[in-house]
Order: structure tokens, then sequence, then C-alpha cells
């Protein structure tokens, strides 16, 4: 991530050039999206969210204190919204009935994969589908999650683990 | 698989995607070399790897969307952010930020507190405000309702021995009902200094007192009656809320459906526990008389004349709002009396109300529906609906009103005119509405006027027969007849 570039962008969007927003948005919008795709779990609704956040992150772009850092800021407005969004359904369980459910729409070799990754904690889901969103680059989700390199290198670890226990799981039960 | 496999794999996991040391990336290939689980594992996690390449690959075609989407959102935004945030002077250190935000909370809880006083406790059950409302001797509130297109006022009062207070802007009405025997209404003129005395007496037919005695209400105390009259029942608290200087409690009814807005919201204060506000909110359809016809104040308004203050309601508005709550109020014995006051001239007028009932409901019953034809006909040019249910469909009866009704003229006046043509319909439509009656008493009813015309009185329009009562017959030319059975070609 280009901090330099982002400070200039972000300045010239508190003077009222909204062509520098945009611009902003053309670089941030994978990222925010992934994040919210990410907590969300399904594509229409991280499509939305992610908007969401992008637009709000114009309404308080004057509030970002370190300019250098719009991507790590617009990704912590994502991640927020996103939770409020899964606060806001009845419960977890029926968000992943419905992710579960959504697996139909999905190619169906996804299927197994997409239901064990939202099974996943919070902590370990975002930066694996980060990881591999972001062209595999644990500095890059680092500095969008505001943690260390090796953090994230252990969060990755973790969730592949798990999510290999979950698919082995999911395998046995299908099995039987 | 023993500890060293559960020590190895974690390091396969760790080395998924990433470079190892030289000696680690051995160690891994000298153990996997040598068991057959573990390698298996590596295999399966490189698969998942791939898989979640391809799964979590960015997804273009929904990343365009969002940014085209975010970006046309922020061109159309009112402000520049810059303008309206943009600091002059240096920001405040992250501290000092912190510690005023907390000052700024603090002060706004004293604040709340303050304004408060003692009440933070419990918010009381609804059922120790209906205690309340119980104990009362009197109680005298202001009504604004919402009626044929505008909002009227009246002061309401009702006392615990029985006398009920109106007083609108001409005149003032006193009255003392004994539920079912009769009623004594004073009507007061001030403008005139004249007074109408009028005692009425029921003497209902048989069927109609039976009706009444199967379905008692205890009305014997006024006040008992308001809560009544408002459902004051089943209310369920919303929310505190400081209101016209007082601490209340909101509670609410709410019968909405999607679309029918239906809801009446009260507020209690909390230092007498008695109503002081009441919002009632009802579908547009149902506010005003015109009704289940579907008229509207607005359909008799000229194109562009919402400007100059020829308003419906809004869906969610209050039709009927109750305040200035008196309790208990301290008032001139003068007040409730039901003697004129002096100086005014009198006049005195005896009723005894026996209605239009005969002893069935079969006779009440069809004098309503020959009402709700008779108002067809007259909008029809004399032709009778194809179906008895035409009478309570608005799609049908509202063109015809405003055919009939809609003249350019004065909207307010042709607006009523329309209400009270539709309201004949209220009552002959109801056969084709749930109704209590209906329950207790189930009616047979026929309809076969398709195609009559009015005149015809060798026809039978329509017959009816409540249980166990005679058969009614409606004619062509609207004429009524009884026999104790239907009609041959409706028994086959």
């Amino acid at each position: 991530m280009d901090g330099g570039r982002d400070r200039k962008l972000v300045e010239a969007c508190i003077q009222g050039d909204r062509q520098a927003y945009a611009e902003l948005v053309r670089l941030h919008a994978g990222r925010v999206y992934a994040v919210c795709l990410a907590i969300v779990g399904t594509e229409a609704d991280a499509e939305d969210l992610a908007q969401e956040a992008l637009v709000r992150g114009f309404m308080k772009i004057a509030s970002l204190r370190d300019r250098d850092r719009f991507g790590p800021w617009i990704a912590t407005v994502a991640r927020n919204l996103s939770r409020n969004f899964i606060r806001q359904r009845a419960n977890q369980a029926r968000l992943l009935a419905t992710q579960a459910d959504c697996a139909g729409c999905e190619t169906e070799s996804f299927s197994d994969l997409r239901r064990a990754l939202w099974k996943l904690p919070e902590q370990h889901r975002v930066p694996l589908v980060l990881y591999y969103f972001d062209a595999r680059s644990t500095a890059s989700i680092a500095a969008t999650l505001g943690i260390t390199p090796d953090a994230v290198h252990m969060r990755l670890s973790r969730a592949r683990g798990e999510l290999r226990k979950l698919l082995e799981k999911a395998e046995a039960h299908n099995e039987q | 698989m023993n500890s060293n496999c559960m020590k190895m794999r974690r390091k396969i996991e760790d080395s998924i995607g990433y470079a190892l040391e030289a000696d680690e990336k051995t160690e891994i290939e000298r153990h996997c070399a040598e068991c057959e689980s573990c390698r298996a594992y590596r295999e399966r996690l490189l698969k998942d790897d791939s898989r979640l390449a391809e799964f979590a690959a960015p997804r273009d075609e929904s990343i365009r969307r969002v940014q085209e989407r975010a970006i046309e959102r922020v061109s159309a935004a009112e402000a520049a952010p810059g303008r309206r945030f943009n600091r002059v002077v240096a920001p405040l250190p992250r501290i000092a930020t912190i510690a005023a935000a907390a000052a700024a909370v603090i002060i706004a809880f004293m604040v709340i507190d303050l304004i408060r006083g003692a009440h933070n406790g419990p918010v009381p059950a609804f059922a120790a405000v209906q205690e309340k409302i119980r104990k009362c001797n009197s109680v005298i509130y202001r009504e604004r309702r919402w009626d044929l297109g505008e909002w009227t006022t009246c002061v309401h009062g009702w006392t615990s021995s029985g006398v009920r207070r109106e007083e609108y802007r001409d005149s003032i009405t006193l009255s003392h009902e004994e539920f079912r025997t009769g009623a004594l209404v004073l009507t007061l003129y001030p403008g005139d200094r004249r007074a109408l005395i009028s005692r009425t007496s029921y003497a209902f037919s048989k069927c109609v007192s039976e009706s009444l005695a199967a379905h008692p209400v205890r009305e014997a105390n006024p006040v008992d009656a308001f809560a009544n009259l408002y459902n004051l029942k089943m209310y369920f608290y919303v929310r505190r809320e400081r209101r016209s200087g007082k601490n209340t409690v909101v509670y609410e009814h709410n019968l909405s459906r999607p679309g029918r807005p239906s809801r009446n919201t009260i507020w209690v204060d909390l230092d007498t526990q008695l109503p002081v506000r009441m919002e009632v909110v009802r579908p547009l359809d149902v506010v005003g008389s015109p009704s289940f016809c579907g008229v509207r104040l607005n359909d008799f308004l000229p194109e562009g004349s919402r400007a100059a203050g020829w308003i419906d309601l809004k869906p969610d508005e209050p039709y009927q709002v109750l305040d200035k709550f008196r309790w208990n109020a301290s008032v001139d014995t003068s007040y409730f009396s039901l003697v004129p006051p002096s100086g005014y001239s009198v006049e005195t007028r005896s009723v005894v109300l026996d209605g239009p009932y005969s002893e069935f409901l079969g006779d009440l019953h069809s004098k309503e529906i020959v009402r709700a034809l008779s108002a067809w006909l007259s909008l029809s040019g004399n032709v009778f609906p194809d179906n008895f249910r035409d009478l309570a469909d608005s799609t049908r009866v509202k063109p015809l009103l405003l055919a009939k009704f809609r003249r350019g003229e004065d909207p307010r006046k042709e607006f009523r005119n329309a209400g009270r043509e539709a309201s004949k319909f209220s009552r002959g439509a109801e056969f084709e509405l749930p109704h209590r009656d209906l329950e207790n008493n189930p009616i047979s009813l026929v309809y076969s006027g398709k195609g009559a015309i009015l005149g015809d009185s060798n026809r039978v329009i329509c017959w009816l027969q409540v249980k166990n009562e005679p058969c009614y017959m409606i004619y062509g030319d609207l004429h009524i007849a009884t026999s104790p059975t239907p009609p041959k070609s409706a028994r086959e």
C-alpha cells in the first residue's frame, strides 16, 4: 500500500476534491469488499456494505488523523459496519444457515468450503479470505487489519488447521 | 500419529504459502517421506490452499459495482466534507480528546438526571395506571380529531357519578346516560343563552334486548367507560420520554399490519401515574366517514392544490389526539350540572326511542340491505350490482361516488356529501365482512340481482334467513316480504 499516495489523495479530498476520493475508492474498493465478504459471507450483502463503508468514509474523512493510513482506516469502517450488520440479524446461526443455503448458488465444489469457512472465528476467517484476495501479501493484510505480519502468519496457520478439521468433519458426515 | 506428528503438522500449516528456512523444509520433507498420514495431511492442505485461492479470488464484477455506486453516491453527496470538518487549529492530543469526551458523557448523564428528577426507578406496569384511572372521580381532556378532511376540537368531561360533558365551539352537551333504559341530555347554546333538555327512554324490541343481554357491558363508572373506549388494557411499555415538562412513560397498543398502521399511544405522567396524552393512528381508509368506500379528500382536490393546505393525513399521522388531561379536576359544581344555568330559556323534549326494530333480526338486516342497495341504485342508474360483494368493494363503489359528487366546486363540501352517501353502504356491506352478530346468529344470504333493473316487483333480488326466523325476500322494487321458507329456486 502506498501511504504517500493515499496521503495526497486524502488531503485533496478534504479540500473538497471529489475526484480524489473517487481515486481512493478505485484503489481500496477491492480490499473493503473483501473485508465485508469475509465477515458477512454473502456477495450481495458484501457489495452493499462495502459501498456504504466507502460513502461513510467520504463523509468522515476529515476525522482521519493519520492520513497515510486510509487503507486500514476504511477497512475498520467496513469491518464495524459488517459486524453491526451481523448483529442486526436475529442471530448468527440464522446467518450461517443463510450462507449454507447460499451454497446452492455457488459451484458445487465450493459449497463445503464455504460452509466450513464461515464456521471459523472471525479473527481467523478475515485474514484467510484477505490473504487470497490480496495476492498472498501478509504485509498488506497486516496493514489492513492493524496487526503485525507475524500475527497474520500465526492466524493464517491456525485458520488452515481449523479449516482442515472442519472439512474432514464434514466429509466424514457426508460419508455416513 | 504421535507427538512429533502434531508438532510437524503445525509446521506444515505454517509452511503453506511461505518460504521456509532450508533446515525446516528438509525436516518436513524427511518426516513426510516416513509418515504417510502427515504426507496426506500436507497434500490436503495444499489442495485447500488452491481451492481457497480459486474461491476467494477477487470478484472483479462485484468490485466494479461497488466502485461505481460508491463514486456515484459520493458525487451526489450534498456537502464537501472537508469544508465541514476541516480543522483550522491543530488537532487536540488524543488523550485530551478522550478526556473531553468522557467529561461530555458525564455531564450529559448529570443533565438527564437533573431533568428526570427523582424518577429513575422502575416504570409502572400499565395495570397500575388502569387502577389509578378507576380510582378517579372525574377526567377532563381535549380531543382533536381529523374528520372529513378537517380538524375538529372538543373538550370532554366524564364523572364517576354518570355525567358526561362535551364542549364544542358553539354548544355544550351534558348527558346522564342510564345504559339500556334511557338518557337525559342537556344542550346549552351560550351564544343564544338557550337550553334544550331532552329526555329519552329506550323501548327496544325483544330481539334487541336479548342481543344486548347476551353481550353485557360493564359501564357503571364513566371513567371506566373512558378506559374501555380506548381499550386501556392491552398496552405495552415503549420508552421513557420528557413531554410538556413532565417525566412520562410511553405505552403503546399496536395492531398495525403491513401497510395498515393502527396504533394507540399513551403518555403517562410518572408522578401521578395517569395519562397526559394519547394519539390514535388508524389506516387512512378507516379515518373519516367514507371508510371502506376508499373516498378521500384528495380525490376532490384540483390539481396542484396541496400547496394551498388541502392535504390528507399522512399514513402514520394520528387522526385523534387527546391532551390537556385533568384528572380529579377541581371544577365548579355547575361544570357537570344537568340543571340549565339561570338566565337561559329552556325547552324540554321527551322522546321514546323504540327504533325501527321488529322482533326479528332478519327484518333489521333486510332493511339495512335495502338501504345499501338503494344507495347503489341511485349511483348506478337503477341497475343492481352483479354481485352482492360489490357493495363492499371500494374499487366499484368509489368510481360511482366520484362520478356523482365530483363537480369541481367546493372540494370539502363534495367530499362530505360523498362521505354521507358512502355511509349508506356500511351496514348492508357488513354482511360481506366478519361480524360478531353473524357468528351468534348465522345468516343464509343469497343474491341473484345480476342484470336486474329497479322496478321488477316479481323478481326476488336477494333473500336472507337468520336461524329460526322467517325468510326475508327483497324484490326488484325493493319491497320486502317474508315467507316461512326460502324461495323454491333457492332451495333447489
